[in-house]
């Protein structure tokens, strides 16, 4: 296990160093003026563009600005914000927690809701409740997170003065409920979807046959039999969700007022502030990579039958 | 039509001032919101132009002059002036005495200087160094040319003055929230992180910043200003979402918010609000440039045809739900040198016909338009557009593109028309000076409009002495320059906040709604967040 781990941990480097150079010639490559733009403002006489490309290191050719940035960057120095003119590192992780938080919320959320709705579904497989519980979780999937959370707001904030319509309120629980569903009740759709796939498919093998040809109780063949070997496939779908989800909070986060890392990184990107892009894609991989390697190593915990080597 | 702007203005003037005619209560939070796209960058106001980032540090920095709404001009804040030079060149101030930074030290002459020579030595360079540019040997400095800027002088501890390398009105340079006054030593112990942790001597410190969410302030005790500023806490919410700020609003959790034209109509319908909205021309005007180098476009006729074949009006009205003023030049109606008595084109598709005809286009042309996904200045308003030329034989297309990519056009001239909204303020001449042939094609005059007369009424109105000529001369040049249609006048921007019942002082602040000055506000007993 321990040289599973530590084989995983070095595939990263040639991996974020792969990702690192495609992000980096694209976020490069994007057109519009990134002097400009750290200026903040239209309009400055073009001596000074270039006064302040120079001082950006933008005056250089590409492929010298990219050993410049991979040098610094495994030294642990992320660079300077263009527009914020402090440490990339500050801004990013700044951001990183409330992104965190957020998406193990909702996909808490999805899997406290989505698998025993989804669980419930397969074993009423083909009644009506199965087909009302399909029907929901398709209209979860389909329904877009703006107008979900608009409606959760003007409900829970508005309507009942429940919970606070937006903002971070230092964290607080009140703060987190509605952009958490907002962005959780899709995916929850999703997992009941896998889950219910999942546990059929398990319903129909030979080990839960004979498990009830023993005469097992259907809660002992659910639990032993059934939950267990199907959570493999839920657990697999909630990791790649929860890295993905990383990446998805941008509409959420930015609907509520959210200050997480998903809505930084399309705003930079619109910006042009390149090397804060760069840093909050980079940690965006990062933390994808690192699930996965949990998901990896949840495996065996569930089922030790499955061989790393 | 220019009556009913003046009456709106003058409603706005009232709802804006009629909270400080009564007695202020003191106490209480008040909830405000940053709008605008992306979030707040720094909370330095050297190292950044963003109107995000200054509508909170216009309430924790002042600067020498501070924008007046009630007069529409710069007033001093920081100083009394003491004296002009004959030659109008060199400016003699003294600061309050009992100014004080938020540290609990007072406000000394040095700290102007080192202000404005710290904006021209910063590296990057400050987005805000042009406006100290003004100042006799500011670009020697800023080159390294010199060890400090040959015309700024402290006389003693409170009194200073600035030589200017032109007769120009310092107060018009000076003003800006980015060239706000900082305490050398907080800037220097904070390093690259003062924008992290400000210190300023404006109505509020500095609490919290939570980055992406909002910035909370504090009432500053030793404010100069006695009793000021009424409120304890003003928090600063980032929501650029418009249908978010509606419903938090709706909510009681904001006291004020920036309306969208989409909402507009509701918050004038709705019993509720129309009483509490606050309104004013930004001195902004939308227009959509025309590339002379295009052979159509480089003829006035045609041009003019095409201002006579738009109802700008009824585009004004009906698709941006009346959140929009008429234009009759270039200068905004809040304007000192507004022309009260100018007439844009008017519709009239006849004279259009007419125009394109002697022109020799009565077949019409092709001709594509630029612009931004904006909803008020963007492609949307360009299809419409589109609508209204194909009347006079032009086919338009759009192309919506990024900003950033439409900006690199138009300073590249890579453009037949591209629509957008450019600053027409504050100081009239300067806005003016925009569409001066000597004003470089890629930092402003865009459309290369050349027009001797127009340069020479500019010139007089630089050199005269005499305020109403030099008003008549800036009139007199907008009316050619709307004339010559060098870009199509669309509209100027009327910046709407709506404001709970609760709230006053609230202000129609023509340079950008948004830089409201909390020193003045107060919010009475009704307030959720009162005392």
């Amino acid at each position: 296990m321990f040289a599973f781990i530590v084989r995983r941990l070095l595939q990263f480097i040639p991996t974020i160093l792969g990702i690192s150079l495609i992000m980096f010639l694209l976020l490069n490559l994007i057109p519009g003026n990134a002097a400009l733009s750290s200026a903040g403002r239209l309009e400055l006489a073009p001596e000074v563009v270039e006064q302040i490309k120079a001082e950006l290191g933008l005056d250089k050719p590409i492929v010298q600005r990219y050993v410049q940035y991979i040098t610094r960057l495994a030294q642990g120095d992320m660079g300077q914000s263009y527009l914020r003119r402090y440490d990339v590192s500050e801004v990013v992780f700044s951001r990183l927690g409330a992104t965190l938080k957020l998406a193990f919320a909702a996909i808490s959320i999805a899997l406290l809701i989505g698998v025993p709705l989804g669980f419930f579904a397969a074993l009423k497989q083909g009644t009506w409740m199965d087909m009302l519980l399909t029907v929901v979780a398709v209209g979860g999937v389909s329904i877009p997170q703006f107008w979900l959370g608009i409606l959760l707001m003007y409900f829970f904030g508005f309507m009942l003065h429940l919970l606070p319509t937006s903002g971070y309120g230092n964290g607080s629980l009140a703060n987190l409920v509605l952009p958490a569903l907002t962005l959780g009740l899709g995916y929850t759709a999703m997992l009941a979807r896998i889950t219910r796939a999942a546990v059929i498919e398990v319903l129909t093998s030979d080990y839960v046959r004979t498990a009830r040809a023993k005469g097992l109780s259907e809660l002992a063949i659910n639990v032993r039999h059934v939950f267990r070997n199907a959570f493999v496939l839920i657990l697999t779908t909630a990791g790649l969700l929860f890295g993905s989800l990383i990446g998805q909070t941008v509409v959420v986060e930015r609907l509520f007022s959210w200050p997480g890392i998903g809505s930084l990184v399309v705003e930079a990107i619109f910006q042009r502030d390149i090397p804060v892009a760069q840093g909050c894609l980079l940690v965006i991989i990062f933390v994808f990579l690192t699930v996965n390697l949990l998901v990896d190593i949840l495996y065996r915990a569930i089922n030790p039958q499955i061989d790393f080597e | 039509m220019n009556l009913n702007m003046l009456k709106c203005l003058a409603f706005a003037a009232i709802v804006g001032f009629a909270g400080t005619a009564q007695a202020a209560d003191s106490g209480g939070e008040f909830n405000f919101v940053a709008p605008y796209d992306g979030s707040i960058l720094s909370l330095d106001p050297h190292k950044t132009s963003k109107q995000q980032d200054l509508l909170v540090t216009n309430n924790i920095f002042r600067s020498l002059y501070m924008w007046s709404a009630e007069h529409r001009k710069p007033m001093l804040e920081l100083a009394n002036l003491e004296s002009v030079s004959d030659d109008g060149l060199t400016y003699t101030y003294k600061l309050h005495a009992d100014m004080m930074f938020h540290n609990g030290r007072a406000m000394k002459a040095s700290d102007i200087v080192y202000s404005y020579e710290r904006m021209l030595s910063m590296k990057p360079v400050s987005p805000n160094a042009g406006h100290i540019q003004i100042i006799q040997g500011a670009k020697a400095f800023e080159s390294g040319g010199a060890d400090h800027v040959e015309g700024l002088s402290v006389l003693d501890d409170l009194r200073f003055s600035i030589t200017l390398n032109d007769r120009v009105d310092p107060a018009y340079y000076f003003y800006r929230p980015g060239t706000a006054i900082v305490p050398q030593e907080a800037v220097e112990a904070a390093g690259d992180e003062f924008g992290l942790s400000p210190v300023g001597s404006g109505p509020f410190k500095f609490e919290e910043w939570v980055k992406g969410s909002e910035v909370k302030l504090s009432k500053f005790d030793n404010y100069f200003e006695a009793q000021k500023p009424y409120l304890d806490k003003l928090n600063f919410k980032i929501l650029q979402e418009g249908s978010t700020r509606d419903i938090a609003f709706r909510a009681n959790e904001l006291d004020a918010i920036l309306v969208e034209a989409s909402q507009y109509p509701q918050y004038k319908a709705d019993p509720s609000y129309s009483e509490h909205l606050v309104e004013v021309a930004e001195m902004f005007t939308r227009l959509i440039s025309w590339n002379a180098d295009y052979a159509p476009l480089s003829d006035k006729k045609v041009r003019q045809a095409i201002s006579y074949a738009i109802d700008e009006d009824t585009i004004n009205k009906k698709f941006l739900k009346g959140k929009a003023y008429n234009p009759v030049g270039w200068l905004p109606s809040t304007s000192e040198a507004f022309d009260a008595n100018g007439k844009g084109f008017g519709y009239d598709v006849e004279k259009a016909k007419a125009l394109m005809a002697e022109a020799g286009y009565a077949d019409g042309f092709e001709l594509e338009i630029l612009g931004t996904a904006n909803k008020s200045y963007g492609v949307g308003v360009a299809e419409v557009v589109g609508q209204y030329l194909s009347k006079i034989g032009i086919t338009v297309t759009t192309q919506q593109l990024e900003g950033g990519i439409l900006y690199d056009k138009l300073v590249a001239g890579d453009f037949q028309g591209i629509i957008w909204s450019f600053g027409s303020g504050v100081e009239p001449l300067k806005a003016l000076k925009r569409w001066h042939s000597t004003t470089a094609n890629d930092s402003g005059n865009y459309v290369k409009y050349n027009n001797p007369e127009y340069d020479a009424l500019l010139d007089k109105a630089q050199n005269t002495n005499d305020e109403q000529k030099r008003v008549e001369y800036l009139q007199a040049a907008d009316r050619i320059f709307a004339d010559d249609a060098a870009v199509w006048l669309f509209n100027y921007n009327k910046a709407v906040l709506a404001v709970q019942p609760w709230v006053h002082g609230i202000e129609p602040v023509a340079i950008e709604i948004m830089y409201q000055d909390f020193a003045d506000v107060w919010v009475d007993a009704n307030s959720p967040r009162a005392k």
